[in-house]
């Protein structure tokens, strides 16, 4: 079983009854270091023999030191296991730690014999590799390509990967076993046989070397046409649902162009978005999704265009949702006044200790001066707002020349 | 604005005491203060990559 990560509320090392085999010590251990049980439960019975049982008896008494982790603590997150970033530093480190021990102990005289330990971890170690490979991978995330919630092919490359992993494990076994024979003086006794039994082995393998290529090339070519076929149904399904149903819902709004061009640029916004493979949009946790969301908003509402373009992005805070609905109030300026100029244009830029928006339009302009003291649309809810968070407001305008609106609100 | 606390980096920091001792027991060694077999020093070069590709591991799982 894939290791999963501790529960917030039990930090420390806790033995896990859930995934136990014995006491539960090792698959303990191994969610507490996010790693597969099986290394460690390895780990723990290479040493407990090469160690003359040293290791069954610190086996024991960590089964009765260490406390139990709360029940179903594990089984909570069982089903999102999957595998973690390092994980394979995480084994291979618990393997050099085993070794370590199974070295010292080797020194201080608490051993068997070299001709068993030594093929014994060796094993051990092809054994773990081949357990590991056994159990299904963890399923990949979905590609931005192929849009959330698609189903999503495991790439051959990982295959192959996996493949050569089997074969390392199988190897690392067989030359256990082999190195067992040689050390206990087994392989010379049948030496000719064995000697004999490696040359048919290696000249079956160099004729059916070619049949196993020709079979692994096909399998991986009958897997990218599944791909490709995955894809294709995908693809069928997104346009059946985006794009064929709006142009269903044209026919039917033929007569309102104005309703027309507002499904046009949704429906091209949507499809524009699934194309780039952007992911679910957070408006309410991203500076970048807030702005695309406060633009659409707007657009819809008032059915002006509004082309967007934000570069950077970060999380959204208390300052950054004022910046949002000071934009906001800007654009809806825009879309009523201005965009008998063309589409308005809302640009914003996120840096590390600022962030700053543009919204420009290329209507009829204003003086800022003759704006009437009771509109309070541009002096509070943007300026003042802006202002209030020690930010700045600038609102360039002439009649005739369009305006642009640029706020800037420092991050915290 | 505020600063960008700056994180520790573990495997770094575990690498470089792992460095020091491994250095520190080599020393001795040579000095003649101890005298260490090739067993130990063996597995004291294990536990120390042990330690180190642990603590690279679990790094990268805090990032």
């Amino acid at each position: 079983m894939r290791g999963v990560s501790a529960h917030p509320a039990e930090r420390g090392l806790r033995r896990d009854p859930d995934n136990a085999v014995l006491g539960g010590v090792c698959a303990g251990i191994a969610r507490r270091l996010d790693v597969d049980p099986l290394v460690i439960r390895v780990g723990f019975v290479v040493i407990a023999i090469g160690t003359s049982a040293l290791g069954a008896i610190a086996y024991l008494v960590m089964w009765a030191l260490v406390p139990e982790a709360g029940a179903g603590a594990g089984a909570e997150a069982e089903p999102r296991r999957r595998r973690r970033a390092g994980s394979w530093r995480i084994a291979t480190g618990v393997g050099l730690l085993a070794l370590s021990v199974l070295l010292a102990f080797r020194q201080l005289g608490v051993w068997w014999s070299d001709a068993f330990v030594w093929p014994l971890v060796l094993a051990a170690f092809g054994v773990t590799l081949l357990w590991s490979l056994s159990r299904p991978p963890a399923e990949p995330e979905p590609t931005l390509a192929t849009g959330a919630g698609a189903t999503v092919a495991r790439p051959p490359r990982e295959a192959a990967g996996r493949l050569s992993l089997a074969g390392f494990g199988v190897a690392l076994v067989v030359g256990a076993a082999l190195l067992f024979l040689w050390a206990n003086g087994v392989l010379d006794a049948a030496g000719d046989a064995a000697l004999a039994a490696l040359v048919v082995v290696v000249g079956v393998g160099l004729v059916l070397a070619p049949l196993w290529v020709r079979f692994a090339r096909s399998l991986a070519a009958e897997r990218a046409a599944r791909i490709r076929s995955q894809e294709r149904s995908d693809v069928a399904a997104h346009l059946h649902d985006s794009v064929l149903q709006t142009l269903a819902l044209v026919q039917r709004r033929a007569d309102d162009p104005a309703e027309v061009a507002q499904l046009a640029r949704r429906q091209e916004r949507d499809l524009r978005a699934w194309l780039g493979g952007a992911p679910p949009p957070r408006p309410d946790e991203r500076i970048a999704d807030a702005l695309r969301a406060a633009a659409v908003e707007v657009e819809d509402s008032l059915g002006t265009a509004i082309e967007v373009v934000v570069v950077g992005d970060c999380p959204l805070d208390d300052r950054l949702e004022a910046l949002v609905a000071a934009t906001r109030e800007a654009l809806t300026n825009a879309a009523k006044f201005g965009a008998n100029g063309g589409p308005v244009r809302l640009y914003a830029e996120v840096d590390e200790d600022r962030v700053r928006t543009f919204v420009d339009d290329r209507g009829q302009g204003f003086d800022l001066d003759r704006v009437p003291p009771d509109r309070r649309g541009v002096r509070e809810s943007i300026i003042g707002r802006v202002e209030r968070l020690g930010g700045r407001a600038e609102i360039r305008s002439r009649p005739g020349e369009g305006t642009e609106v640029e706020l800037t609100v420092g991050r915290r | 604005m505020t600063p960008i606390p700056e994180r520790i980096d573990l495997t770094s920091l575990v690498a470089g005491v792992a460095i020091c001792i491994l250095g520190a027991v080599i020393l001795l060694q040579e000095e003649g203060t101890i005298a260490l077999e090739a067993g130990w020093l063996l597995s004291a070069v294990a536990a120390a990559a042990g330690v180190v590709l642990v603590a690279s591991g679990m790094g990268a799982r805090r990032r």
